[in-house]
């Protein structure tokens, strides 16, 4: 593989995610982490690649995410990408699809486009496929191992009945489940030469999009409503002795998932 | 500079002073700089533009053992380890770091152990379980490791060591933070420990805290159970296939050693390996999660006086509950506290008083 | 002083002499740590990216004789001195200010004698609070001196402020707490206070130091009485139909009987208790009350309390939560659980006689929330160091969203505490109960003391004439 494109996406950290008021979620003034499954994207891109080929990294967020890009080119990554533009906010799936695609296309022909399989704050999944779909390859969702077999890929897909073994040809769009590639770390050399690398910063311009291309404008779906809905708290029974109460939670799962 | 999160940690320990009481580098040195707070607010500092991260940053990062006493007292959740171990990747990176400590990556690096020396063999072939007998023990403190294995051996279990035992990592996870590097330690560690298709026991509970926390997150996990050896020797006790030994008259306190007492909340089984070697009970007023640590090989291998005093302290804490016997069972411990041993105390090895 | 110069050096060398090398520092990163104690303005300050206030040089002393010496030194060429011991302080009290010598105290640190028999503990005051007091515990035995700071501040520092625990309504402050001191004075003689406190042998000189706030002289040792542990602590919880009420019924018990703990909530601040308690809101003034002791006196005292409680129609609320809270009393002052940036806030805690204790809370809440309503402040109170003969108010102010700009919060700031202090000095109260004045309240102290203020600058003028002493402090 000469050259492997991974999308990757920064989504609030569990402890801190937050709504604004119009149903977005914040990411300003919140922790960000880089999602899990899009780590693994990552990570098996770095196996995949050839001695000389280049793996670029891409994501879509606030001019905040420089610094953890430049942490995933110490761990390997050769360039990074960072699409930001306040025009951009506020993206659905389809919009952000969009989006990426301009930058794929930007960034010259590509063998193979890995992201995660879904994204943790949003949980669709819909924007691989929908990635793929603008760019007019094929899109293998929910794999868990990829192995090279010439120029195709070898794919073990996870379904919800058992493992589904396909072979692709490339270029192609793969999506990843999370843990299947824990990401490497970022060691002292890599962290060296990231210190002299830069990231490179496009807006929507940039990509040649039009405003009613991107953002909110750009997203054929809309949140409407949101509310939380709070269980209420059970009177259970009160256990001052460990066993005991691992017994009671054993049974109130039963009741909850027989 | 610091990961996002590691600066939200510091960020809200910059102005918060509540865990300052239980530092014991703080304690012997008395340095405003050497608190959580002092520490997070550097960074914070760094992060603002207001200072630099320079040599003597890097140092102050340098002086904390990691013993985690303020994150267990933290009512929030926040971690100083957290963001000071971050902070030593970057000393590290702009080539900042201390001497002394830039001396004991480069053993880590080619040797695996602090002292860049071979690391001696306990190679032995067994049938039940794996020991990992780790560093520290191999080199410094090889009569521990020997006095596990008798121990296994007068219970009838057949006991494998590696002949040729990698590193685990943590050593070099504290010098330099966790970077790829200490991965790479991790990996083939748990690949030799794989091939064996044993259960490990553990002799050294900082090698039990990265296998059991961090090989699993960085995609090594080790396939069997891995129990730390103060466990698997209590199981033995309680299975009836340890015999007691005679009561010795001696009062003795057990020293939590800092992963037990933050990291695995592990307290009965050392406890019951005292009884059983023939201990009278006694507490230290700190004890169990509180337990002040009595310094690290680490950390002793590159702030040896600042160790030695709070190895020292540790004693004293024995002195005042009138005990005479400090009982270990931790090759770090044991090494940081034969430093100086008060005239009249004694310290003890559990593992070679049940032998 | 000028940093690089000869004579800096010089100085430097004569400081290294005296205490030692390794416990003198210059290092940017060691000052740094210094120019933020837990004052809301210095930690701003740090937060909006700006510097704080740096010493020049850190002397950290090992003992009372190298304390003296550093005072010499200090006096002869007229370099500022300010004491540092946790820096836990919230009015600015340990901030070097004026530059010169910070003086670190915390390797002075050492128990010199327990004595169980006597009742009295001597250590020096550089130690952690929370470690004096574990070693007192050891034996049985505690200062009962429990603040929220515990954990955080030497004896020094709570020397200096006259600071006070949760359990002052029983055992006092720490100047009921304090039988004697060791003192440096400013031109670096030794001296002790008489070996009791109580005496008819001249006027007694440790008021003269305690809360004297490091502008006086450096106490290095202590000696506080200690006592054993309490056979039994009891807890109870009422609401009263309102602050005035609750006023009214509080003094009446800490009139009757001595508990350690009187908290009793103004309205604002009940709602949001009583709702964790029973589940809803409520209106009313919230009242926590501890007794503890020998049991058999306990189950006395608290007899008459549940009486004077009934004669007021307290709704009883029980143990439960008093229990809880004595468990999580500190947990509050963690991260995420107390005040912090963006937040402005800041705890206007004053003193005065029962008659004049409710007036002052009037005043001080009409002075905050009417002043400053634009800045959507919010005022809170609760009374929580009782005396026979007066009260103590823990009033706070909180405004969510104050000006970014550092020189506009410090103004607005400055305003509210002007505004908040000075409705309480005209209504019989002091400018703080138990912070201390620091650099903070400074400004004020004149308008307090009037032409009283003129003994405190004689004292002042005649110990420390060349004004090296924690300058701009106390409005000294």
């Amino acid at each position: 593989m000469k050259h492997i494109l991974v999308c990757i996406k920064a989504v609030p950290a569990a402890a801190s995610v937050q709504v604004d008021g119009q149903y977005r979620l914040k990411r300003d003034g919140v922790n960000l982490q880089w999602n899990i499954a899009d780590e693994s994207a990552l990570e098996a891109a770095f196996r995949l690649k050839d001695k000389d080929g280049t793996v670029t990294v891409l994501t879509m967020g606030p001019p905040k995410l420089e610094a953890p890009l430049k942490d995933l080119l110490a761990r390997g990554a050769d360039r990074g990408v960072l699409v930001t533009d306040r025009l951009l906010a506020g993206a659905d799936t389809r919009a952000t699809a969009a989006t990426l695609k301009a930058a794929a296309e930007k960034l010259g022909p590509v063998d193979l486009i890995l992201c995660g399989r879904r994204a943790i704050d949003g949980e669709t999944g819909q924007v691989p496929g929908e990635l793929a779909a603008a760019l007019g390859i094929p899109c293998v969702s929910n794999v868990e191992r990829i192995q090279r077999e010439g120029d195709s890929l070898l794919l073990s897909r996870r379904l919800e009945d058992g493992i589904q073994l396909l072979q692709t040809r490339t270029p192609a769009l793969v999506s990843v489940c999370e843990y299947s590639y824990p990401l490497r770390l970022a060691g002292i050399l890599g962290m060296r030469r990231a210190r002299t690398m830069q990231v490179t910063l496009w807006s929507g311009a940039d990509l040649g999009m039009a405003p009613e291309e991107c953002g909110l404008k750009g997203s054929l779906t809309k949140v409407i409503a949101m509310e939380s809905k709070f269980p209420g708290l059970r009177k259970g029974p009160k256990e001052t002795r460990a066993e005991q109460g691992i017994a009671v939670v054993r049974e109130m799962l039963r009741e909850v998932r027989p | 500079m610091i990961s996002q999160n590691a600066l939200h940690h510091a960020e809200k320990c910059r102005f918060c002073w509540m865990c300052r009481h239980l530092c014991p580098v703080q304690h012997q040195t008395g340095k405003e700089i050497n608190t959580p707070r002092a520490k997070g607010l550097l960074l914070s500092m760094v992060n603002k533009g207001e200072q630099s991260f320079d040599k003597d940053m890097a140092q102050a990062m340098y002086e904390c053992l990691l013993c985690d006493a303020c994150t267990n007292d933290c009512a929030t959740g926040y971690q100083p380890p957290l963001f000071i171990r971050e902070a030593r990747t970057e000393a590290v990176v702009n080539e900042l770091a201390p001497e002394a400590v830039m001396t004991l990556i480069d053993n880590v690096l080619s040797t695996g152990n602090l002292y860049g020396v071979e690391k001696p063999s306990f190679g032995q072939d067994g049938t039940d379980v794996l020991v990992y007998i780790g560093e520290v023990a191999a080199v410094k403190v090889p009569e521990m490791a020997k006095n596990l294995l008798a121990v296994l051996k007068k219970a009838g279990v057949s006991a494998k060591v590696l002949d040729k035992e990698p590193a685990s990592g943590v050593m070099l996870g504290d010098l330099m933070g966790y970077t790829e590097e200490v991965r790479q330690q991790a990996v083939a560690c748990a690949e030799a420990i794989n091939a064996a298709g044993l259960p490990v026991v553990v002799l050294d509970s900082y090698d039990a805290e990265i296998m059991k926390q961090k090989y699993p997150e960085w995609g090594c996990e080790i396939k069997t159970d891995v129990v730390t050896a103060t466990a698997y020797v209590a199981g033995l006790l309680e299975q009836g296939k340890l015999e007691a030994k005679a009561a010795r008259g001696v009062k003795g306190a057990c020293h939590d050693d800092d992963r037990l007492a933050r990291t695995f909340h592990e307290f009965a089984p050392i406890r019951a390996m005292a009884k059983a070697a023939g201990y009278e009970a006694c507490e230290m007023f700190n004890h169990e999660k509180l337990a002040r640590s009595c310094g690290t090989a680490v950390a002793y291998g590159y702030m040896p006086q600042i160790v030695e005093k709070i190895a020292a302290s540790r004693w004293e804490d024995l002195e005042r509950v009138d005990c005479a016997a400090m009982l270990v069972a931790n090759p770090q411990a044991y090494l940081c506290l034969s430093g100086k041993i008060p005239e009249g105390c004694a310290l003890v090895d559990l593992f070679g008083a049940l032998v | 002083m000028q940093d690089k110069s000869l004579m800096f050096y010089m100085i430097r060398s004569e400081l290294e002499d005296a205490v030692g090398a390794e416990n003198v520092s210059t290092k940017e990163v060691e000052r740094a740590v210094y120019s933020v104690d837990y004052f809301w303005l210095s930690r701003k300050w740090q937060d909006a990216g700006e510097a704080g206030p740096m010493p020049d040089i850190i002397v950290r002393p090992g003992s009372t004789e190298e304390v003296s010496k550093v005072m010499k030194i200090a006096n002869y060429y007229k370099i500022p001195v300010t004491t540092w011991g946790g820096g836990s302080g919230s009015q600015g009290g340990a901030l070097p200010v004026a530059g010169g010598i910070l003086l670190d105290i915390k390797r002075m640190d050492k128990v010199i004698d327990i004595n169980v028999e006597a009742g009295y503990v001597t250590c020096e005051t550089g130690i952690i609070f929370a470690t004096l007091e574990d070693r007192v515990n050891e034996k049985g035995y505690s200062i009962m001196h429990l603040p929220s700071c515990l954990t955080c501040c030497t004896v020094g520092g709570a020397l200096a402020h006259n600071g006070i625990g949760i359990l002052s309504t029983k055992y006092g402050k720490m100047d009921d707490m304090c039988l004697s001191l060791e003192v440096v004075l400013p031109n670096g003689d030794i001296i002790n206070t008489l070996p009791v406190p109580k005496h008819s042998s001249g006027p007694n000189l440790i008021p003269l130091f305690v809360g004297s706030e490091g502008t006086l002289g450096i106490m290095t040792k202590v000696k506080f009485k200690i006592v054993k542990q309490p056979q039994t602590r009891i807890h109870h919880a009422f609401l009263f139909s309102d602050i005035h009420v609750g006023y009214q019924a509080c003094r009446e018990i800490v009139q009757a009987v001595k508990p350690s703990i009187v908290r009793l909530f103004d309205e604002a601040e009940t709602v949001s208790i009583i709702k964790k308690i029973i589940g809803f809101a409520k209106k009313g003034s919230f009242l926590n009350l501890t007794l503890e002791g020998y049991e058999k006196i306990v189950a006395a005292e608290l007899e008459i309390v549940l009486d004077i409680a009934r004669k007021y129609g307290a709704e009883d609320l029980g143990t439960e939560y008093g229990e809880k809270w004595f468990e999580n009393r500190i947990t509050f002052f963690y991260p995420d659980h107390i005040m912090d940036l963006p937040q402005m806030f800041g705890t206007l805690d004053t003193v005065a006689t029962h008659d004049n204790i409710e007036k002052i809370y009037r005043a001080m809440k009409h002075a905050v929330e009417d002043g400053f309503g634009e800045y959507g402040v919010r005022f809170i109170s609760h009374s929580s160091h009782w005396y026979d003969w007066g009260a103590m108010n823990y009033s706070r102010f909180i405004i969510d969203n104050p000006p970014e700009d550092p020189e506009e919060a410090l103004r607005l700031h400055n305003r509210i505490w002007n505004a908040g202090v000075r409705a309480a000095l005209a209504n019989g109260g002091v400018l703080n109960d138990h912070h201390g004045v620091g650099l903070k309240l400074s400004r004020l102290v004149k308008e307090q003391y009037g032409p009283a203020l003129q003994v405190l600058q004689a004292l002042k003028k005649e110990l420390d004439p060349n004004g090296i002493m924690n300058p701009y402090k106390m409005g000294l």
